[in-house]
């Protein structure tokens, strides 16, 4: 009991205490996840504002160069000055207001007819992004016009500059470290079409992003994460709409991703405690088997010493080669008796027995013949008198009889006939036929002693005179007979 | 577009003929200086590491210039397959990565193994790769170890 309650106890703490860490550590790492969005989101947002701002700073270092030098070799001087982004990436070209193109870093499109972008119907500066779909790669293209009224002597009059570059410099930052494989770095126009995202190795564009929904979901969308459901993946999502330019950028981790370190160590932490719970209710189950093992040694120890009390006792009472009641037990029991009677004005008997030439026998014969003799003749007293009277052995050949509930010698003398009979059936010794005698002296309570001590005696005094009479009878005390 | 594919084409060609003659691995580019530059071996470990923008300096605390050819010519991806080990294609993509993230900047272009040429005869600093064709003695060809 005590130990099933232990059981219990002990293992509510440990599912208990294991709940409470697997729960910290999901927040814990939700809380990392969105701040390692809030910090992917910072520095991709300074990446890209710089990146569009070097792309505009040489839209308008060609604009104002080719305003100031007539449009010729425009692209040739500038890129000797070094003052051009890398070819490698960067493909600039001029294009007349017909929108073909006069000047350009990558000599294959010269000639070619570009369309013009939007904005070109309206009056006034404009920074336009475009897309263009080249055999390799897609592109992301940049444009601003040419400004005629700067220029109004040349004939070229309003073309404009594009810059193209491949889409995936925008995104070129993701890292699998940080961002996983169902991370998300995206720019986005203002219309919600994706301009370029990449989710692990995979460049996508085209798709439509319900921005505006996401953003208005949250209070703070710029830099508290908020969760997204987008394509059948779940992401910790940062919005942000970049100064100065038509577009935005859209951050994702995958809350899965994220999860799964959590996931593995929360199983740990879950088989653990299943562990500890198997160890802890073994060790129960041991202790507990042992303290009822222990327990049950104590009941037997206690057990043997009651028994061993009780031999003791009735050692101490009987007397050991017949196993009937000893002098000490039997001066109790008269003794008990005298007193019973005395207040109940009753009477009983005690018959006073010493076998005849029983010394002859033990002399004759030998000690264990004597010893199964005497045996022998205790059955035969027990069996000859009632269940309530008593036979006990004063040592020797004497045996004393208590007679209970007799007050005349009418009453005693056919028992003690019945014993003088018993006893003269003749007893196989050693092999060869016995006949053994008793003498009986008979004492009256209260007629022939008021205690213990005088009836003994007069009983004993009554039994030497049947011996003196010749054995083999039954003598009653004088006092009685007077 | 014709002329896209041609220039490439008989690029192949002509250096499947040329490796039939010559060792391969000195075949159709060469790592050059000027024959006035201070050292004459380079390890290809260095070698990669300076065209891809990883360090400027070779083994003795020397600036290295490094100078590239325009995209699409017939050495410069010979050049980058047989000493880097990748292919133009990757070659952009790490110079985007690294453009974007502010780490670098790729080497000037030039136009081809003639222009490099004669920016490597007035600078002692700068390496190059030209087509064997272009060399000549004001030049020296580094050992590539």
């Amino acid at each position: 009991m005590l130990f099933s309650i232990v059981a219990f106890m002990m293992l509510l703490v440990v599912w208990g205490s294991t709940y409470f860490l697997v729960n910290k550590e999901r927040v814990a790492i939700e809380r990392q996840a969105e701040l390692s969005v809030g910090e992917i989101t910072d520095t991709y947002e300074a990446r890209v504002v710089r990146a569009l701002r070097e792309i505009d700073t040489a839209l308008k270092l060609v604009r104002f160069t080719a305003n100031n030098t007539g449009h010729a070799n425009v692209l040739n001087a500038l890129n000797e000055q070094r003052l051009l982004p890398p070819a490698l990436l960067f493909t600039i070209s001029l294009v007349d207001a017909q929108g073909m193109v006069v000047e350009s870093t990558d000599s294959e499109l010269l000639g070619l007819r570009l369309r013009p972008p939007l904005q070109a119907t309206q009056e006034g500066d404009y920074l336009a992004v475009g897309e263009a779909q080249t055999e390799q790669e897609k592109q992301l293209t940049f444009t601003r016009p040419l400004l005629p009224g700067q220029a109004p002597t040349q004939e070229i009059g309003s073309g404009w500059v594009v810059i193209a570059i491949d889409a995936n410099y925008f995104v070129s930052s993701y890292e699998a470290r940080s961002l996983g494989q169902q991370g998300m770095l995206a720019l986005v126009g203002e219309d919600g079409i994706v301009r370029v995202r990449r989710t692990g190795e995979s460049i996508n564009s085209g798709e439509l992003m319900e921005l505006a929904a996401w953003q208005s979901s949250t209070l703070d969308a710029v830099s508290v994460p908020f969760l997204t459901h987008w394509q059948g993946v779940e992401r910790y999502t940062l919005v942000r709409k970049l100064y100065d330019f038509p577009l935005s950028i859209v951050v994702g981790l995958s809350a899965q991703e994220q999860l799964a370190e959590a996931q593995l160590l929360v199983q740990k932490y879950w088989q653990r405690a299943a562990w500890t719970s198997a160890l802890l209710l073994m060790i129960l189950v041991i202790l507990g088997r042992l303290s009822w093992q222990l327990q049950r040694e104590r009941q037997r120890v206690m057990d043997e010493r009651v028994l061993h009390a009780q031999q003791v006792e009735h050692l101490a009472f009987h007397d050991t080669l017949t196993d009937l009641p000893n002098r000490a037990f039997l001066s109790h029991l008269v003794s008990q008796e005298v007193v019973l009677c005395g207040r109940h004005g009753e009477s009983f008997a005690l018959l006073f027995l010493d076998l005849d030439r029983f010394k002859l026998i033990n002399d004759s014969l030998g000690h264990a013949v004597g010893d199964y003799l005497l045996q022998e003749a205790a059955k035969r007293l027990t069996g000859a008198v009632r269940e309530s009277d008593v036979v006990a052995r004063l040592g020797g050949d004497e045996f004393i009889i208590l007679l209970r509930k007799v007050s005349r010698t009418e009453q005693i003398v056919p028992i003690a006939n019945e014993l003088l009979s018993s006893m003269r059936q003749p007893f196989i010794l050693a092999g060869q036929e016995c006949h053994i005698s008793v003498s009986i002296g008979v004492s009256l309570f209260p007629a022939d002693g008021l205690d213990e001590q005088s009836l003994m005696k007069n009983a004993d005094v009554a039994m030497y005179q049947a011996k003196q009479a010749g054995k083999n009878n039954v003598h009653f005390c004088s006092i009685a007979l007077s | 577009m014709v002329k896209r594919l041609i220039a490439p084409g008989i690029s192949l060609l002509l250096g499947a003929m040329l490796s039939l003659i010559y060792n391969p691995a000195l075949a159709e580019v060469l790592v050059v200086v000027s024959a006035d530059a201070p050292f004459s071996r380079l390890t290809s470990s260095d070698l990669r590491d300076i065209y891809l923008g990883r360090r400027t300096q070779i083994a003795d605390g020397m600036m290295v210039v490094p100078l590239d050819q325009s995209e699409g010519t017939a050495a410069r991806s010979e050049f980058y397959t047989h000493f880097t080990g990748q292919t133009p294609a990757q070659i952009k993509a790490h110079w985007a990565r690294q453009i974007f993230t502010g780490r670098g900047q790729p080497p000037q272009a030039l136009a081809n193994s003639r222009a490099v040429v004669e920016r490597l005869v007035s600078d002692t600093k700068a390496l190059g790769y030209i087509d064997p064709a272009f060399l000549d003695e004001r030049l020296r060809v580094l050992t590539i170890e």
